[in-house]
């Protein structure tokens, strides 16, 4: 089980030739995870860490049959076209690691996905990881170091930061569990998938016990989290952190969606809602692992 | 997120059909005067500054002659606003108004929608918000499908939702769509009209306009003249406009900067540490504990997202360009999932360069996640002889922000009761500057140029440093050849291959010499430090 990605997702690589392109191909090869190909226009025939490279993504296509995920690493200004080709290409899932992306191109490739029943993860997300199976993205930056932050468990790991992800998953391995799926929503004002649903998701798979989030001021993703759980429609126990209390509000904090403005995006409103909903909000982002731990042992 | 000024956001209004009022911009009393004759009816004078609530903070004045405009004109220029500068006036006809409504395009974040809404309310003129919370049945409120596009026949279900008087039903729904039109073709993420105004003689004319600009399109739109696409109510300071420029067009990471207070001579009345974190979360943490133990932050920067050490480099130059700051904290508040070692050489770069000028400076290094034991040995090996106050900690510490705080806090109060003793020794210091090397070879990488000099090369004594160091960080662009370093390839093929890890030059000086030198020019930024007396 695990979420969205495991041992046996086919991943296509856009953009495999580039810095962070080539970077992420290493790690995901060396992690264990199914590249089959990458595409770089012009680039065609070309080997990057074994995998081959194709101008396009239907010829990677045509040559290795359909591929389940796609990671685009491309310009920014370029991602658009690029998720564009991978959703004509019948790919159901896009990673989108780049950030600042224009913000009309993220509007229509999601309209786009929608049409096409199909998954974005980010844009501006580090990627996704179901730890001792696969990973996706550039999450964990190197084999040693994806080994060493991620084991593998029963905690689900949802986080709007993309280091956090990281970060809370080592600290939930320091305490003896591990991790069925960890992800990063991304650093964009809107993103293809948010906190609600990857939680639905975190519900139906029978390996995740509890889910742990890396929250922040800014945007309604916790309040909607609140709200899903209050619907039912996530029923496992629930522990967030949310960061920024004390910061000024109006000004953007690095990631676009860090926005305190209207009043369901301060960190009390969120705080507030979720409490009532019944999940374990904690003062402290050191107590999210503690907190999972005692709320497992239970 | 950029604020468009109203005269601004109008003028993107009127050039596709969109009625606005008759009117144009002053900068002087004579101008106002001017634009109220030609109009030739009474005006309004309103003051161009990127705030709400105008008419309260008096802002917003009516004029009944051109002399009058003049007057108000007058009084209004150069005043300030809810803190923000006037200088530019808006002048134009005064609206006979019937009935104000409310229009808006902003996009939602919401998992059920994830797209482009329009908003629609009888009650213009007010703070939406407030009339949302309180009067939510008189707005009415639409998702648009950014493919289909905002259609004539969508915007009259929106608008014929509430009592709209008959008449005007298909007036606003084509204004609608109008707006639709600008909020996509400007790269918007907000585009408004409050009020809408139906005038006395039943014409529809947009009273204001607020338009909320993309950051990350504006390289699209060189019409807006944006110098700084970042979320800021005020104008950029001269150090945000350099910082910049270390972003545009290198997509390698990300180098987030912004003054959290823009006056420099409040900054140098002491008590400011220069911030920089390491991702979006981190920077969070660390920030808010700073804050809470009563440290004054002069900046948040924000260098993540696996950036060059050239960029992170540039940052710390930056950074450490601000007059009057009492130490440098870089928290990297979390197990990050890029490779460290490019901010090592970015920090050992950029602080050996400043080391002999700050004498006993703080300097608070909190550094943490993949390639972290090498990331450590790099900096202490690269702090250890300099002048700083230097501390650095790694994973047992990432979330003890407490700690963190603490430590700036002492290392802060340290410096204070050493400084005047160390600035009679600058008094008498000499600097080294460099001079123009005789003979050497060169490459431009992307951002900078990389030099050695052969005739200061020491090797084989270092053991070749720099090309082991460029084999390791980098990707080998140095070879040996005849016992010396060379170059590996043609320039272009250089300029593709190197990632400015910056490891050569680090490596060289850490083993004995300075054969190797990687010019980062930053634009504006020697001029402003000379400016600012920083040595």
């Amino acid at each position: 089980m695990a979420i969205i990605i495991d041992e046996k997702t086919r991943v296509l690589v856009q953009g495999i030739t580039g810095r962070t392109g080539e970077m992420a191909t290493r790690l995901m090869v060396e992690y264990g995870t199914k590249v089959i190909a990458g595409v770089t226009p012009g680039r065609g025939g070309e080997h990057v860490w074994g995998v081959p490279v194709y101008n396009t993504v239907k010829e990677a296509i045509k040559e290795h049959g359909p591929m389940d995920m796609s990671a685009t690493f491309v310009p920014a200004p370029s991602v658009k076209n690029a998720a564009i080709e991978a959703l004509d290409a019948g790919i159901k899932t896009l990673v989108m690691p780049v950030e600042r992306i224009p913000l009309h191109d993220i509007l229509e490739i999601i309209a786009r996905a929608k049409e096409k029943g199909a998954r974005i993860i980010g844009p501006g997300s580090l990627g996704i990881i179901s730890p001792g199976k696969a990973l996706c993205g550039w999450i964990g930056g190197a084999k040693e170091f994806a080994e060493e932050a991620f084991k593998p468990g029963h905690v689900g790991v949802i986080s709007r930061s993309g280091g956090q992800t990281s970060t809370v998953s080592w600290f939930i391995c320091r305490q003896g569990l591990g991790i069925s799926t960890a992800v990063h929503t991304g650093t964009e004002i809107i993103v293809g998938t948010t906190a609600a649903e990857y939680l639905e998701l975190f519900e139906k798979d029978s390996e995740t016990h509890a889910v742990v989030m890396f929250g922040e001021i800014g945007g309604i993703m916790e309040s909607e989290v609140a709200e899903i759980i209050k619907e039912g429609r996530y029923t496992k126990p629930f522990i967030i952190y949310i960061a920024g209390r004390s910061l000024p509000s109006g000004i953007r904090f690095s990631h676009a969606s860090a926005i305190v403005q209207r009043g369901r995006d301060t960190a009390e409103s969120k705080e507030k809602a979720l409490r009532e909903a019944g999940a374990y909000v904690v003062d402290k982002p050191l107590e999210l692992a503690s907190t999972v731990a005692k709320v497992l042992k239970k | 997120m950029v604020r468009l000024y109203e005269y601004q956001g109008k003028n993107l209004l009127k050039s596709i059909g969109v009625p606005v009022p008759e009117g144009a911009v002053a900068s002087t009393p004579h101008e106002a005067m001017r634009i109220a004759e030609k109009i030739g009816k009474p005006v309004a004078v309103k003051a161009q500054v990127l705030t709400t609530g105008r008419f309260k903070a008096g802002g917003i004045k009516f004029a009944n002659s051109p002399q009058e405009a003049e007057s108000i004109a007058k009084e209004m220029l150069g005043k300030e606003i809810k803190g923000l500068k006037v200088e530019k006036l808006l002048v134009e006809e005064r609206l006979d108004v019937e009935k104000e409504f409310f229009l808006s395009i902003t996009v939602s974040d919401s998992y059920k929608i994830k797209g482009p809404i329009i908003l629609f309310s009888t009650e213009g003129g007010v703070d939406v918000e407030e009339v949302v919370e309180k009067h939510p049945e008189k707005v009415s409120l639409m998702n648009i499908d950014y493919i289909r596009g905002l259609q004539f026949s969508d915007a009259q279900k929106l608008v014929s939702k509430l009592e709209a008087p008959h008449d005007t039903v298909d007036l606003i729904s084509n204004i609608a769509c109008k707006l639709y039109e600008v909020f996509v073709k400007a790269d918007a993420s907000t585009a408004e009209i409050n009020p809408l105004i139906l005038t006395k003689d039943r014409r529809m004319v947009a009273g204001d306009c607020r338009i909320t600009l993309d950051d990350n399109s504006a390289f699209r739109h060189p019409e807006f003249k944006i110098e700084v696409p970042r979320d800021m109510m005020r104008p950029p300071t001269e150090l945000e406009k350099i910082a910049w420029r270390i972003e545009e067009g290198d997509y390698r990471g990300t180098c987030y900067f912004i003054q959290l207070n823009p006056n420099i001579d409040e900054i140098k009345k002491g008590g400011y540490i220069a911030f920089h974190g390491i991702g979006g979360g981190a920077s969070m943490l660390a920030a808010d504990a700073l804050m809470r133990r009563g440290l004054k932050l002069a900046t948040y920067a924000d260098t993540s997202g696996n950036p060059t050490a050239s960029k992170v480099y540039r940052a710390i130059k930056v950074l450490l360009s601000i007059p009057g700051i009492e130490g440098y904290c870089l928290a990297g508040a979390v197990m990050a999932n890029q490779e460290q070692w490019y901010h090592a050489y970015a920090i050992v770069k950029a602080l050996r360069e400043e080391s002999e000028k700050r004498p006993g400076f703080p300097v608070l290094i909190l550094i943490a996640g993949n390639k972290e034991r090498e990331t450590h040995r790099i900096i202490r090996e690269g702090l250890k002889d300099t002048l700083f106050l230097w501390e650095l900690y790694g994973r047992d510490h990432i979330y003890d922000m407490d700690f963190l705080a603490e430590r700036m806090v002492e290392l802060v109060e340290k410096y204070r009761k050493e400084r005047t003793r160390h600035a009679k020794a600058l008094e008498t210091a000499h600097f080294e500057t460099s001079s123009q090397p005789e003979e050497y070879l060169s490459f431009e990488s992307e951002t900078g140029k990389l030099i050695v000099e052969p005739n200061k090369c020491i090797a084989p004594k270092c053991g070749f440093a720099c090309i082991k160091a460029c084999r390791w960080y980098g990707r080998s662009c140095l070879k040996i050849k005849d016992g010396k370093p060379a170059l590996v390839g043609s320039s272009e093929q250089l300029k593709r291959l190197c990632n400015e890890c910056l490891a050569c030059e680090v490596e060289c000086e850490l083993h004995g010499s300075r054969a190797i030198k990687i010019e980062l020019p930053l634009y504006g930024l020697e001029e402003f430090r000379r400016r600012h007396a920083i040595l």
